[in-house]
């Protein structure tokens, strides 16, 4: 069954349908959330709303091509939600370990990941969100406008501040070895 | 490679090993939750049982009578008319809506501050300070410049903005609407008599999935929008009155508004696979008129010739489960013309070769020179496995519309440059002629520095092909003034 006959029988409420249709995104949904949160809990929180906003509004989508930057959409805009209902109280920033493999491994690509994640942390979530959707997700900077709606022009500038911060995080010495040795140890 | 190169290459990757999983855990649980919520929550209480489009169309569309303004102004003009009387000046000479007018100066945006440029002295002045101004566009008579102003440091915490003019110089800002509004989903086009400002409002009955709606400031004063008829959606407007993304929802997506010359017809896509179809209609839905029908081809961008008589659109083969039946797919867009009764399909470039071995070749965003003669169009050429950014090459071609001639201008916009998102056809435009039709301007971004700097603007001289980079940086798709010829 195409993804057209999915899309129809999750519209007229075709739960299982419906599954079909987001399953296969739910990773990186939660990839995207917990980019931007930065907090499994909110990031579930978030997912799931997306999800009760999908299956709410999906009669009114007409393409199923739409359906997946549709979801990211939904999902960033429970990340911004889930922030404005945290705002009279402290976000607890997840800092200490990434969501990595928990072997300690020393090579020169897994230090570069946990420096990426905590320049990550340094980050506000307007910015994270503009590098979740553009790197993780692979959107276009135009589309990543649309979906955060906001102008192209603070997407590109977002995505500049954040690059900056992160290659100042990110010790030129690391790009180097990576080239050069790979799985070699911590300089 | 530099370290920078090497650190955008790889956060992909790197990003992808942080953060992705497989199916999370709580899955089945979040799945459960959303499919036991009930549909009909997303509606307003009242609309499940009154249709609120006449009503709020209504009410949009009859205003409060403000007598004290109207005498205000009334005074205001007759003391105005007097002193041009007395000074016994004529009218400022506009140019007309359409065809080829005067070039004047170029409005842009950069880091959310609106300025104007001469192209031809490559002098910039400031016209706004507050670092949330965007989207600027010129009316067709060039007295103002309409744009957008937002006030939040984060826009996804509060959407609201307001809908400004503003004269060339700076003088004369005027705030079109009465309150901020969360609602404005794309802004802005002129109607052609420059009265009007075009905006594409989200219809809030259901927020999750909005669909939005044509409506239309008075460009003289503060006032409620009016509606401009029925809902439609994936509208996002430019100066050019084309489309750009929008949101899914239900009835037509309107691609191109204001037929010339009188601006009073819309042309939208519709689409019931496998049959795609280019609509006219009125601005409020009625008197619609199926222009073109076609199987198993997707279309996109009509846009009406300057003298309204012709359509250009793009077309692509549908088969079906996405633009070419296949994924990854990259599907080959042709331009195609066809006379606005719906007569005289045919390929806009017929002339054109395969493209070279290996490679799919697409074209994009068809452009009417301001006297109708000529289309400019970019011919990219891709590999199925090539980079998402950007084409393996792309080449302007100039179509005489009259005979299909081309005239190719290879690289025209330099070497190490690629032309903005103009070869997508589903990307903003960016590229648009001058007024008066001997230059193009082509927005682009510097291969070695895409995706996170700032634009540049070659400008294009079509017979030389002399170009120019424009010394100033901006962040949008710039609007060119139009002057009297």
């Amino acid at each position: 069954m195409d993804q057209r006959a999915i899309l129809e029988r999750a519209q007229q409420g075709d739960e299982r349908a419906f599954g079909v249709l987001v399953d296969v995104h739910l990773a990186r949904l939660d990839a995207t959330a917990r980019l931007i949160l930065r907090d499994p809990d909110l990031a579930r929180d978030a997912v799931q709303e997306c999800l009760i906003r999908a299956w709410r509004g999906l009669p009114n989508l007409r393409d199923p091509e739409r359906l997946e930057a549709w979801l990211y959409r939904l999902t960033a805009n429970a990340c911004f939600d889930v922030l404005r209902q945290q705002r009279r109280r402290p976000i607890e920033v997840e800092l200490a370990k990434s969501d990595g493999p928990v072997v300690p491994d020393y090579s020169a690509a897994l230090v570069e990941a946990e420096l990426i994640h905590r320049a990550l942390g340094r980050l506000d979530p307007g910015q994270r969100a503009v590098v979740a959707l553009h790197f993780l997700v692979g959107m276009p900077l135009t589309e990543v406008a649309a979906t955060l709606r906001i102008p192209v022009g603070t997407a590109k500038s977002r995505l500049h501040q954040s690059l900056v911060v992160m290659r100042a995080t990110v010790p030129r010495r690391s790009d180097e070895a990576a080239d050069t040795v790979p799985g070699g140890q911590l300089a | 490679m530099t370290s920078a190169d090497r650190l955008e290459q790889d956060l992909p990757r790197i990003l992808e090993r942080l953060y992705v999983g497989p199916r999370p855990l709580y899955a089945d649980d979040v799945l459960r939750v959303a499919t036991r919520t009930p549909r009909s929550l997303g509606a307003p209480t009242l609309e499940r049982w009154v249709p609120m489009t006449p009503v709020t169309g209504w009410i949009a569309a009859t205003p409060r009578f403000p007598w004290r303004v109207v005498g205000l102004v009334a005074l205001l003009a007759i003391a105005l008319a007097a002193a041009a009387l007395f000074v016994g000046k004529q009218p400022e000479k506009r140019p007309a809506p359409y065809g080829p007018a005067g070039n004047g100066l170029i409005a842009y945006e950069y880091a959310g501050n609106l300025y104007v440029g001469d192209p031809v002295t490559g002098q910039t002045t400031a016209i706004t300070s507050r670092a949330g101004d965007r989207n600027p566009t010129f009316s067709p008579d060039g007295s103002r410049i309409a744009f957008l102003r937002s006030y939040a440091y984060y826009p996804e915490l509060d959407h609201r903005v307001d809908v400004v003019t503003v004269r060339p110089d700076g003088a004369g800002l005027r705030v079109l609407t009465p309150e901020r509004r969360s609602d404005i989903a794309a802004c802005c086009a002129w109607t052609p008599d420059s009265t009007r400002v075009l905006a594409d409002i989200l219809v809030e009955s259901d927020p999750e999935a909005p669909y939005t709606r044509l409506v239309a400031f008075d460009a003289s004063r503060a006032g409620e929008p009016q509606a401009l008829g029925t809902a439609a959606s994936g509208l996002a407007l430019d100066e050019q009155g084309c489309c750009g993304p929008g949101f899914p929802g239900p009835g037509p997506q309107v691609a191109a508004v204001l037929r010339p010359p009188r601006g009073d017809r819309i042309l939208s896509l519709g689409d019931a696979w496998p049959r795609h179809t280019i609509t006219e209609m009125n601005l409020d839905g009625g008197d619609a008129r199926a222009v073109v029908t076609l199987e198993f081809y997707d279309l996109g961008q009509p846009a009406w010739s300057p003298d309204g008589s012709t359509i250009a659109f793009n077309a692509a083969v549908d088969m079906g489960g996405g633009p070419c039946g296949q994924s990854p797919c990259t599907p080959e867009w042709r331009a195609y013309l066809v006379n606005a009764d719906g007569s005289g399909l045919r390929l806009l470039a017929p002339e054109a070769g395969p493209p070279p071995p290996g490679m799919v070749m697409s074209e994009a965003n068809p452009l009417w020179s301001p006297d109708g003669s000529t289309i400019a169009v970019w011919r990219t050429f891709d590999r199925p496995d090539g980079p998402d950014c950007c084409p393996d090459a792309a080449r302007l071609v100039l179509v005489d519309v009259a005979t299909g001639a081309e005239r190719e201008i290879e690289a025209a916009p330099g070497q190490g440059y690629v032309p903005g998102t103009s070869w997508s056809p589903d990307g903003l435009l960016g590229t648009s002629w001058s007024p008066d039709g001997r230059s193009l301007l082509i927005s682009i971004f510097r291969a070695e520095t895409w995706p996170y700097d700032q634009d540049a603007t070659i400008m294009l001289d079509i017979e030389t092909r002399q170009t120019t980079e424009l010394p100033w940086p901006h962040y949008s798709v710039p609007s060119w003034q139009r002057l009297a010829p």
